[in-house]
This record gives C-alpha cells, structure tokens and sequence, in this order.
C-alpha cells in the first residue's frame, strides 16, 4: 500500500469522546477486543457499520490509529467498503476520501458495538457477535442462491 | 548455608536433645524418620519458632487440644513459685558455625498453680566475625539477611500439607510465592512513599481555582470509595479463606471415615470437581480461540458485498483491457528526466517527441490508481476464498463450546446426585454424614456468592482507579495552566510519572519472576513425575493460575492423583527456592505422604538431583521410609535418626542410626 503519496495521512480518526470507550474494550475481560488494539475495533466497527448503513460524521476527530498498524488485509477491506460506497474504483485516486468514508462507517456503527459489549446485556457478548456473523454469512449465501 | 545441630530443651515432645544435621556437601540429606506423633512436626515447628517466634506447622488435633509450648509433662509437674525454660537453638554455617539463634519461653506456676507462659519477645543472635562470637544487636534484622520470614515457607515445609495448595484460589498462593520471592518489597515501599507524596503535593493545589478544587473534590470522593472497595475485598478474602477451611475440613472428615461407601463418595466428589475444573480451562482456552477467530471473521463477513463489489469493478477493468497496466507514468517520467528516449532519440524540450511522451504521460497518469487496483486484485481474490474457511472454524468453534457447556452442566449434574445420595444415605445410616453434607451444599453455595461479589468488587476497584488517574491527569492540566502554579504542576506531573514508571518496572519483575518459576516447575515437576508420557508442560498465566498441560496440550490439573499434586507443589516449592536466590537449607516434613509404590521410589531417586547442593531434612514416617526408599537415598545421607516417643513422661528420644 502507498501511503507516501499522501503523507499527511498517517493516522485514522475516531471521535474524540470515543477514545475512553475504545481503550475500555481493548481492557475489559469481557470484550472481545481485549488485548486488541484499536485498529482492530475500527476494522470491525467500519465493516459493520457499511453492512448495516451506519455512516455518521465524527465529532471532534481524533488521528490516533496509525495506518502502520493496519494489515494488507485491513486495508483492503477499508478501501473495498469505499470502492463499494462510491460504486466506482476511481476513488482509489483518492486516498484521503477512501479513509474518511472508512473512518464515517466506523463512526456509525461504534456505539452500537460498544452498547453490544460492555451494555451490560445478558449472556455472552462474544456469543452474541459470533451468531450475528454466522447469520450474515447465512443471508449472503441465501442471496447467492 | 546448612544448619548444623538443633537443640530442643523443654520444648513440646522434646524434654532434652540434639540433633546435628548432615553438613557434607556429597552427603546432603539427613533422615528424621518417625511414626505419627512421635515428634517430626515439632522439629519443623521448632525451627520456625526459633527463628520467627512462630509454630506455623502444628497438626489440626494439636491447635484443637491446645497444648503448651512447654513439654507436657514438665507443665504439669511444675509447682507453685517454681518455672521452667523452653529453649530452641539453631547453629547456623557453611562448614562451620557462623550463627547461633536462641529463643526461650519462660513458665511460671502461679501460686494459685495456674501456669503462664511467657515467650520472649526476640530472639538471641550470635555471631562470628573475625575469630571472635558476638551477640547481634538486632536480631530480627539478622535473621532477615539469613533466610527472610517471607520466602521462609519455601525452604521449610509439610508436604502433605501442600496438597492444599493448588485447590480452589491457587491463583493467590502462586501469586503471593512469585511476590515473595520477587522481594519487591523495597519497591512496595517506594511506592507507598511516592503515593504519600504525591497526596501531599495534590493538597497544595487546593484554593488555586475553583477548577482545581472541584477536581480535589471528586479526587477525594473516589479515593473515599476505593478505600471502601479495598476493605470489602480485604474481608470477602478472608471470609473465602474461611469457607474454604471449612469445605477442606468437612472433605477430610470424608475422607477418613471409617464407611467405606462415605470415602468412595469423597473420592469421585474430587475427581469430578477435577474434571470441571480442566473443562473450564479447556473453556477458557476456546473461548480465546473463538474471539480471536471472530475478530478476524466479523470483518470479512459485513464487508463480503464490498470485496465482492471491488472484484467486479476490477474484473470489468480486466475485460476493457486497462489491466493490467501496460506501462506506468513513472516510466514516462524518467524518460522525461533523463532527456532520452529508449530508442536513443534526445527529446529535447518543445521537440514532437518529448510532446508525444508528455501525452503518453498525461494518459498513464489518469490511470495510475488502477495499479493499486491490480495489487488489490490478489488481496481481493485471497479474502474471499478465506472467508467460508472461518466462517467454518468459528461455526466449529461455536459447536465445541456449546459441547464443552454442555458436559460441564452434566458433570455438575452427578455432583449434585452424588451429593444428593450422600444426603440420603446419612439419613437412613448416619445423621451426622446428613449433616455434614448439607453443611458442604451449604458453603459451596457460600463460596459462589461470595466469589461474584469478589467479582463485583473487583470490577469496580479497576473502574475507580481509572477514574482516579484521569482526575490525576485532569488536575495535572489544570495546574499547569495556571503560570504561577507551574512549578507545583511540574512536581505533580513528575510525582504521577514517576508513580505509574515504578508499578510498570514492579509488574514486569512479577511477570519475569513468573515466567522462570514456571520454567524451573516445570523442569521440577517433568523430572519427578513418574508418567513421563503422560504430561508435558506446566503453566502459569498472568493471572497466576498454575496448570499442567498433559501431551494434548489439555489442562489437567483438576485430574491430577493426590500424590500428582504433591510432586507439583513440591516442583513449584523447589522452583520458589532455587529463584529466592537463598542457599537455605531444606526441610519437608512427610515428603511423599500421599504417594506410594513405585512412584515414592521415583520420588527418592529424583529427589537428590533436583536438590542437589542443599541441605536437606525430610521428616518422614515409618511408612515413607521403607527400604527401597532407603537404597535410592542411601548414598546421600550423612545422619539418620529415629524418634520414639514415650507417652509415660511425654518425652521424645532422638537416636541416631
């Protein structure tokens, strides 16, 4: 991934009155993200907030998840949901744009992933996102058929 | 360091004797071999007392009938006005005698022919240095350089008694060896000396603003609630502590019952309470794998339609022939800078040629973002043939957890018929075994609550504390911005750094510690253990729970025999003392109580080499000193003794062999 064409991006975005939610997952036993980092939590925030429509506009926006920390596979599953979103691979041209649809999707969805953790719904949290992503794949089979 | 000769002089069992212990370096063990009751605990109680001023290994049937310190028999001879002296003297050396502790108890028979006991408050050091004996000043401090009270369990103990100690709150047992050990208690104190100041200077800026006052405020309330929360915890331990000591002694009494039926139900009752124990480790170690797995499956899934969307584009990019690129717009661009043409011809600037090349340029720049596209398409093509492969681990996954679940409930269900049928059976044939019971049902529903709210509490100390280092940071901001408060700001700034600097490096010595104690347990524990096939690895996570992993890298620590557990806590007892960094001597009382046959040969053949250069004294009754015993050890022991009590005067009689 080139990210030196576009070296004032060095780091993706969250709001910053998320920031202390961000490190209680990655804290707390009880979160599937514990012993995470936060790159982990926005790869998962942002491909759930493009399944489910979740797109919202940070408050506040903090750079604080270097992109270094991103695998070739997160990456491309960022820039895919902006490719996507966009229905074009022309926004590959842009890789700022690519990152701030990312970063609005993960926005979107992290409060419900957060209410989803550590809400203090019953049961366990892991249980619960392990059968949400088994029933997404089954819908994704279902309309392959 | 060895211990050369014990003296005993009024003390319990012992009326007068000596014991001089083997100090050869080659010939290292001294055998003290005994039957039951004959004095063994009192040699190890003995050296404890002397040296700490505490019994810490009297038998349960002692602490019950509370005998005194003094021999029985001169207690109840003595007449009003006279007294006797209780006395226990260790010499202590390498190859000769560098120290000699003393400690005395006086008894007094009143004139009414009450007896009171009075022990003395220190102990007596004496020592030599340069030629000459002298007597210490401070003696609790001498003692301390020689073997400190802390890590003393480690090097002075009862087996069987250690049996107990990988059961029901391990974690904190490991945890309180590996703190011990560490002797991070200078770092302890650093710490509690650093919090004090830093409370000091945290009241300086009280009255600096209306900000910094409020902040004060909620410091001052959180830290009133974390102290709260510390107190709680401190007596939901301490009640958990009791609980347990109950459950132990009501599994013992199982245990030694004399219906056979009432002991076949204690031993499955603790092989099934092993087995749930392994299947929650197992548990827990799925549970890693399946969130590690979702972590990775979760994403894949909710952005399947866009990889699958992205492979579309390129593929259609592939069809009109734009991929794979042909050439780059760098390529045109260094033709540019160099001024030649791959053909040779100059192009020189305003030339048809260099025109033609800029037009080129301009073409392959439009589509430069498609070679990202191109090195996307392999990223592309890899996730999506991966995604139904862990759709499919996670799904498997998912299954073996709910399996795993399920055999738990079922094997909490025959603890519960089992104990069910214990009930009823004391009902027809023994009250008492009825009652017992149902007192057993009772404190294991003691124990849940209270471990949730141990749970709770735990939970809401990590929160407070969150809490208390933000309002930290927040004041430090607020002080700082106050020009005139700089230097307090500085100082309370450096007071927090240097705080949080000195809990890392503690926690990262415990987590060094740690992990060479679980290296040398493990050495330990695969060197005595008799099923060699059997078991590979011994663990100890971060939490401090201890475990053995079997050759299927499966928990087993909840299966493990009586005698198993005996050889990892005496592994884990070696390994603590090997890392304390003392050269102490040894002593274990009924070193292989619990275990019999072949694997106590195993044991007494291993046990010379795993404590090699220490001197050891193993206490040992008649039956763990049978003779095969004796021709595995024979070419390591330097003194023998036998103890023979004689109930007429109370009298123990030490003879040599």
């Amino acid at each position: 991934m080139n990210t030196d064409a576009f070296p004032e991006i060095r780091n993706l975005r969250y709001s910053d009155a998320d920031g202390e939610k961000y490190r209680q997952l990655t804290q707390d036993k009880l979160s599937p993200f514990y012993g995470s980092n936060f790159k982990d939590i926005f790869v998962y925030a942002a491909t759930y907030g493009y399944r489910h429509g979740l797109s919202k506009e940070l408050e506040r926006p903090k750079p604080n998840i270097p992109i270094s920390a991103f695998s070739e596979e997160d990456i491309w599953l960022l820039k895919s949901i902006a490719i996507a979103d966009e229905g074009s691979l022309e926004i590959l041209k842009d890789e700022k744009e690519q990152y701030r649809i990312a970063e609005r999707y993960a926005n979107g969805a992290f409060e419900t992933i957060y209410l989803e953790v550590l809400g203090g719904k019953p049961g366990e949290p892991y249980k619960r996102m392990m059968q949400d992503v088994h029933d997404e794949f089954e819908r994704l089979e279902l309309d392959e058929s | 360091m060895r211990i050369h000769h014990v003296k005993l002089e009024n003390y319990r069992s012992y009326r007068d004797a000596e014991i001089k212990f083997s100090t050869s370096p080659v010939k290292n063990f001294t055998i003290i071999q005994g039957s039951n009751g004959a004095g063994k605990s009192n040699i190890l109680n003995a050296v404890t007392w002397c040296l700490y001023g505490e019994e810490r290994h009297l038998r349960t049937e002692d602490k019950n009938r509370q005998l005194p310190i003094i021999n029985e028999q001169v207690y109840h001879t003595l007449m009003p006005g006279e007294q006797a002296t209780v006395k226990v003297e260790i010499a202590l050396g390498d190859s000769e005698i560098k120290h000699v502790i003393s400690r005395q108890a006086k008894a007094f028979c009143q004139p009414g022919g009450e007896v009171t006991i009075r022990e003395d408050t220190d102990p007596q050091v004496m020592f030599l240095a340069q030629g000459n004996w002298h007597q210490s000043s401070n003696p609790i401090m001498a003692i301390k350089f020689l073997l400190p009270s802390d890590i003393s369990h480690f090097f002075f103990f009862d087996a069987e008694q250690l049996d107990e100690f990988f059961k029901e709150g391990s974690a904190k047992r490991v945890k309180k060896g590996v703190v011990d050990v560490s002797q991070i208690s200078l770092l302890h104190q650093t710490i509690s000396h650093l919090e004090v100041l830093h409370g000091n200077v945290r009241r300086a800026t009280q009255g600096i603003s209306p900000q910094t006052d409020r902040i004060n405020r909620e410091l001052g309330e959180v830290e009133e609630k974390l102290r709260g929360c510390k107190e709680a915890l401190s007596t939901l331990d301490q009640n958990q502590r009791g609980i347990q000591d109950n459950l132990d002694e009501i599994q013992q009494r199982f245990r030694a019952s004399t219906i056979e039926e009432v002991r076949r139900f204690e031993e499955s009752r603790e092989r099934l309470d092993g087995q749930i124990r392994d299947y929650e480790s197992q548990l827990d170690g799925l549970r890693e794998q399946a969130v590690a797995c979702l972590r990775e499956t979760g994403p894949l899934v909710y952005a399947f339609e866009a990889i699958k969307t992205t492979k579309k584009l390129i593929q259609e990019q592939v069809a009109l022939g734009k991929l794979p690129l042909k050439i780059r717009s760098l390529f045109f661009e260094d033709l540019l800078a160099q001024g030649r043409c791959v053909c040779g011809q100059e192009l020189a600037k305003g030339s048809d040629a260099s025109i033609q090349i800029q037009s080129h340029l301009e073409k392959a720049t439009q589509s430069d973002y498609l070679s990202e596209a191109e090195t996307g398409k392999y990223v592309v093509n890899h996730i999506l043939r991966g995604t139904s492969e862990l759709v499919e681990k996670q799904r498997n996954l998912g299954k073996e957890i709910h399996a795993l679940e399920g055999t738990i409930e079922e094997t909490k269900r025959q603890l519960r018929e089992l104990s069910e049928k214990i009930e009823k059976y004391g009902e027809i044939n023994l009250e008492e075994i009825k009652v017992l019971e149902q007192q057993h049902v009772q404190y294991q529903e003691e124990q849940r609550k209270n471990n949730q709210e141990i749970g709770r509490k735990q939970v809401e100390e990590k929160f407070l504390g969150k809490e208390l280092s933000r309002l930290n940071g927040e004041l430090e901001r607020a002080v700082k911005k106050d020009q005139k408060q700089k230097d307090l700001g500085r100082r309370l700034g450096l007071c927090t750094e240097a705080l949080q600097a000195l809990n890392e490096i503690r926690s990262e010595m415990l987590s060094e510690v740690r992990s060479k104690i679980q290296q040398k347990t493990e050495e330990y524990f695969l060197d005595l253990i008799w099923k060699k096939a059997t078991y590979k690895r011994v663990s100890i996570d971060d939490n401090f729970q201890i475990n053995v992993l079997n050759v299927r890298d499966m928990p087993s620590l909840g299966t493990l025999s009586a005698g198993e557990r005996q050889v990892l806590a005496l592994a884990f007892m070696a390994a603590l003392s090997s890392i304390s960094g003392f050269d102490a001597p040894v002593i274990i009382d009924t070193p292989t109580g619990r275990i019999s046959g072949v694997p106590r040969e195993n044991i007494a053949e291993s046990l010379p080499g795993y404590l090699a250069d220490t001197q050891v004294t193993l206490l040992m009754t008649d039956t763990e000193f049978t003779e095969p015993v004796q021709v595995r050890l024979n070419e390591r022991i330097g003194q023998e003794y036998s103890l023979n009590f004689f109930e007429d005067d109370a009298n123990t009689e030490v003879v040599q062999r």
